[in-house]
Formats: C-alpha cells, sequence, structure tokens
C-alpha cells in the first residue's frame, strides 16, 4: 500500500463524515458571517473574541470535537439514545467552544464533558464493541488536549499556583498514558477476538479480519503495530479463491513438513531471532530466502512460527514476506489470504525493537518503521484455521505439550 | 497575544504522555526495564520544561526548540530509512498529529516567544523591584 492508502486505511467508514465535518469546520465561521451579515452588521454586536491564546486553543479543540460527535451520526447508524447522546455532546462542546471563545467561564465545563465522553469511548472500545480507528483516537488526543488546557491554570505573576500547576501538569501526563492504554488494549482485543471467531468449514478459506458475525471488518485501523490490508467491498471469497487458498495452505504443509525437527530449519538456514527464542509464537528468519525474488512460495517462507519450551520445539506455521516494503503480495485466496505488515519502532539507544503506539509514537532515540507486507499460513490445525491473524497462545500451550519434539543441542529452553 | 507559553506547555504535557505510552510498546516487546529509563527520563524533562517555560525561563525554550528540533530530524530520518527497499513508512493520522504537528507548533510558539523575550529583556513574571535609598527620606 502506498502511504495514502495506508493513512486511509486507518480510518473507518463510518467515521468519514466526521472527518469531513472536521475539514470543513474552518469554513464554518466564513458561512455563519454570510449567513448573519444582514442581521448584525456592526461589528461591535458581535462578541469579543478572547485575547488569551489558551482560550483561543481551547475554542479550536472543542470545536473540533463539537463537529466530530455532531456529524458521527451520520456514519455510525447507531441506537437512538447513542444518537442523542452524540448530538447532545457536540452541542455541548459547541457551547463549551463558544464560551472559550469569548473568554467566557469553560474549565469546570470541559473538564467534565471531556471526561465523561472519553470514559463512555473507552468503555466502547474495552468492551470491543467498535474497533478504535484513527478518527476516534485523533479525536480522543483533542479532546486530550482540551482536558490539559482547562486542567492546567494559567500562571500569572501576582498568582503562580505552582500545586494547582503541578497536578493538572500530572493529570494531563496520566489522562493521555490512560487513555492511548486502554485504546490499545481495545485494539489488541478486537485483533485477537477474531481467529477463534473465524472457525471455517472443513477445507474452506475463513475470510480473514471480519468479526464472529461477519457484521463489520477487523481492520486494525488504530495503526498501532498492525497495519491491515483493507478488503474493501468483496470481502467474501469466491469458490475458486476458497479453493486457491486451500490447496496454499496444503502445499505449504506438505513443504514444510520437513521444518517438524527445528534443526532441520536450523540447518536448511532459519536462524532464532537474538530476543525471545523460546515462547508460544517463535519466529525464524532465513534471510536468504527473504532476498531470493520469489514470492508465496511453498517450498521457500521467508519465516517460520515455533512454539519453543521445554526443550522442545512445534511448528506451528510460516510467514510469507514481500521482499519490498509497500509492495501488494498476491492473495490466490482474494479475501481469505489476507496480508498485513508492522509499524515497529526501531529505537537506537538501547538498541531494541518495539511497535508504534495508537498516538502514532516511538519512544526517543527510535526509527518509526513499517516492514514489508506478510501472511501467516498456519500447518497445525488451530480453531482459526490456516489463514488466521495469529494463534491463541492456551492454545499453542496445549498442542505444544502433546506436540512437541525434542531439540537437539540446548536449543530450546 | 498573551498564553503562548501556557499553549506550549500543556502541548509538551501531551508529548511526554505519548511518549511513556510508546514506552510500553518497546517494554512488552523485549521484556526487559532497561527501555524504561530513556523515556521516563525524557517525560519528566519535558515535565520540568513545560513548568519552567510558564516560568519564561529562557534556557527552557531553548532546550525545547532544541528537543523538537530533534523529534523533526528523527521523522525525517525515518522517512528517509523508510526508502529502503525493505523497509517502509506509515504515516498515521495521529502520527501526524503527535510527530509533526505538535513539534512545528511548539517551534513556532517558542521562536516568537524568545524573540519577544530577547526584545524585552526583563522577566514580567516577576516583581520589578526599584532601588530605593532608605536614608533619602531621613536626610530630606
Amino acid at each position: 500500500m502506498n502511504p495514502v492508502q495506508t493513512l486511509l486505511a486507518g480510518i473507518a467508514p463510518d467515521h468519514v463524515p466526521a472527518l469531513l465535518a472536521v475539514l470543513l469546520l474552518p469554513l464554518l465561521p466564513v458561512l455563519l458571517r454570510r449567513l448573519t451579515g444582514g442581521l448584525s452588521a456592526r461589528p461591535a454586536e458581535r462578541s469579543p473574541a478572547s485575547g488569551n491564546l489558551v482560550d483561543r486553543w481551547a475554542a479550536a479543540l472543542l470545536a473540533v470535537s463539537c463537529a466530530v460527535h455532531l456529524a458521527l451520526p451520520l456514519g455510525h447508524h447507531d441506537s437512538p439514545l447513542l444518537t442523542v447522546g452524540f448530538l447532545g455532546s457536540g452541542i455541548a462542546y459547541g457551547w463549551l467552544a463558544l464560551r472559550a471563545r469569548e473568554g467566557k467561564r469553560w474549565r469546570l465545563g470541559t473538564v467534565l464533558l471531556v471526561v465523561a465522553t472519553l470514559v463512555g469511548y473507552l468503555v466502547v472500545v474495552g468492551a470491543a464493541g467498535e474497533e478504535p480507528d484513527q478518527v476516534g483516537i485523533a479525536t480522543a488526543l483533542v479532546e486530550l488536549a482540551a482536558l490539559g488546557f482547562a486542567l492546567v491554570p494559567l500562571r500569572t505573576p501576582a498568582r503562580p499556583r505552582r500545586a494547582a500547576r503541578f497536578w493538572g501538569s500530572a493529570g494531563t501526563v496520566t489522562a493521555v498514558v490512560v487513555v492511548g492504554a486502554v485504546i490499545w488494549v481495545g485494539s489488541f482485543l478486537a485483533h485477537r477476538a477474531n481467529p477463534a471467531a473465524a472457525s471455517p468449514a472443513a477445507g474452506a478459506a475463513p475470510v480473514v479480519g471480519l468479526d464472529h458475525e461477519h457484521a463489520h471488518e477487523h481492520a486494525a485501523r488504530a495503526q498501532a503495530g498492525v497495519i491491515m490490508r483493507p478488503l474493501g467491498a468483496n470481502d467474501h471469497a469466491t469458490a475458486a479463491q476458497q479453493q486457491a487458498a486451500a490447496e496454499l495452505a496444503a502445499a505449504t504443509k506438505q513443504a514444510t513438513a520437513r521444518y517438524a525437527d527445528l534443526n532441520a530449519a536450523l540447518a536448511a538456514g532459519y536462524r532464532l531471532p537474538p530476543v525471545k527464542s523460546t515462547g508460544p509464537d517463535v519466529h525464524l528468519e532465513n534471510k536468504a530466502f527473504a532476498k531470493d525474488g520469489r514470492t508465496l512460495d511453498p517450498a521457500r517462507p521467508e519465516m517460520l512460527v515455533y512454539a519453543i519450551d521445554g526443550g522442545r520445539a512445534t511448528l506451528l506455521g510460516v510467514v510469507f514476506v514481500m521482499e519490498v516494503a509497500g509492495a501488494p503480495g498476491p492473495a490466490p485466496g482474494g479475501p481469505g489470504t489476507r496480508w498485513h505488515a508492522h509499524n515497529l519502532c526501531v529505537s537506537l539507544l538501547p538498541p531494541g525493537l518495539g511497535i508504534v503506539s495508537p498516538y502514532g509514537g516511538c519512544p526517543a532515540f527510535s526509527l518509526n518503521l513499517t516492514s514489508g507486507e506478510m501472511m501467516h499460513v498456519w500447518v497445525v490445525d488451530n480453531p482459526g484455521g490456516p489463514f488466521a491473524e495469529g494463534l491463541d497462545a492456551a492454545w499453542v500451550r496445549g498442542y505444544h505439550a502433546t506436540h512437541g519434539l525434542a531439540v537437539a543441542g540446548g536449543t530450546g529452553g | 497575544m498573551v498564553g503562548r507559553e501556557d499553549v506550549v506547555s500543556v502541548l509538551v504535557l501531551i508529548q511526554a504522555g505519548a511518549g511513556l505510552l510508546a514506552m510500553f510498546g518497546e517494554l512488552l516487546f523485549m521484556g526487559n526495564p532497561l527501555y524504561l529509563v530513556v523515556p521516563v527520563a525524557k517525560a519528566a524533562v519535558l515535565f520540568v520544561l513545560a513548568a519552567k517555560v510558564v516560568g519564561r525561563r529562557r534556557w527552557a525554550l531553548i532546550a525545547l526548540l532544541t528537543f523538537e528540533g530533534l523529534s523533526v530530524l528523527g521523522v525525517s530520518a525515518s522517512t528517509l530509512v523508510g526508502l529502503l527497499p525493505g523497509l517502509d513508512r506509515t504515516m498515521t493520522l495521529t502520527g501526524l498529529l503527535t510527530e509533526v504537528g505538535i513539534p512545528l507548533v511548539v517551534i513556532v510558539y517558542c521562536a516568537q516567544l524568545l524573540a519577544a523575550w530577547s526584545s524585552a529583556p526583563a522577566r514580567p513574571s516577576e516583581p520589578t523591584t526599584i532601588a530605593v535609598d532608605p536614608w533619602a527620606e531621613v536626610a530630606r
């Protein structure tokens, strides 16, 4: 996917009206001036804008949140109660934005409203009712900034308000971390809910990335560690695509049977990772296969995935990786063979690897990079099927306990 | 327009929180408390700088300008490295806000404050003291 496609993939279709409302927001004052120009021609009759930049920033941030909340029902089509909630909070944000713009009291109302709406959003995300997307997270960031402006009091020469400023600052930082952490956990929960849910019929390829009711696509739109290629309109595999996916799974299982013994994989050039070389999902990479110019070759998968623990190893599956990052991988099974990429933080001090946060950032001294597209094919009969996004760790532990092969030479924990 | 330093302060606090959150992505992946050190230190420094900018400390402005400059440099470096064949660079909506938007606003505001404070060197936040000769009245 190119950068624009990736950016758009993070935006849930339900939230497009809200994003458009924000983009059109700067035109609103011009429109209002045109409409009310005849009614209040004299500038003196209009309320003066606050001379304090904090009030103006708060007004702008609250106006953005107002626009999002008012436009959400256009895309969401939720229950009447939720629609009323969106409209009510949108009106409240708009009222507070006007007050902040005019320099009237807005802080207490902002704190109460932002806390209420963020708690509501986190409950929805935490209960996995809604997969967090970039518009939702960006709106949460905007509201957190408004909360910060409301919590941290202004310092004046006469009133330094050190204690209030300290606690307001600490509260702002804490709110940013807690909200982001809950969103992140919600994103993982949505991701993990998939493999167990997408139980396919025997021999059929599951449609990777649909929830248990096939009601909406799981697209990892938080883009926090995982970038899923969007399914688009055609989210169900045809019979031919299902057949092609089943053939790919069978060919992969057959070709990699020789790597059931971890030592055979090591002898073939696969290497254990420098960290986390034991556990339920250890990825071994073959550098030669990663640069051989061959794509989706069952005989030469770029990575093998093992469960390694207690001196034994179990081959779970393979990972096919595209050689050129950004290039789309072939999908013979259509939506059944779906590719994804990982956005990672490569830190230099100390050297290490992590995943990008829902706020799109990395720790200090890190590079924010994205891997090439990749696709798992599991060679074990896991409940989620051969193309599930991941395996359930508890299921893997049970399978490993009964199927693990002894590893010679001290490898394997 | 007053309040520019207060805006900078809150934006920097948001950055401190976002940096702390980003730490967990690496901490969980690497499983080593060593990866706590730099992010926590960075958040602590940003927390102090946020307070000192509002206290109209010139050095805090310069430190923030340096920090934000390095942040923008880091984003540019990621973009350049992402041009390598095996790698890519994903720009998300939130990434645009936290990695580009906030640093640029802070840089612009800090530069404006620095220019304003340079033209008016006295710190208005502190009461101006005027030297008074206590014996003048007596001598009169």
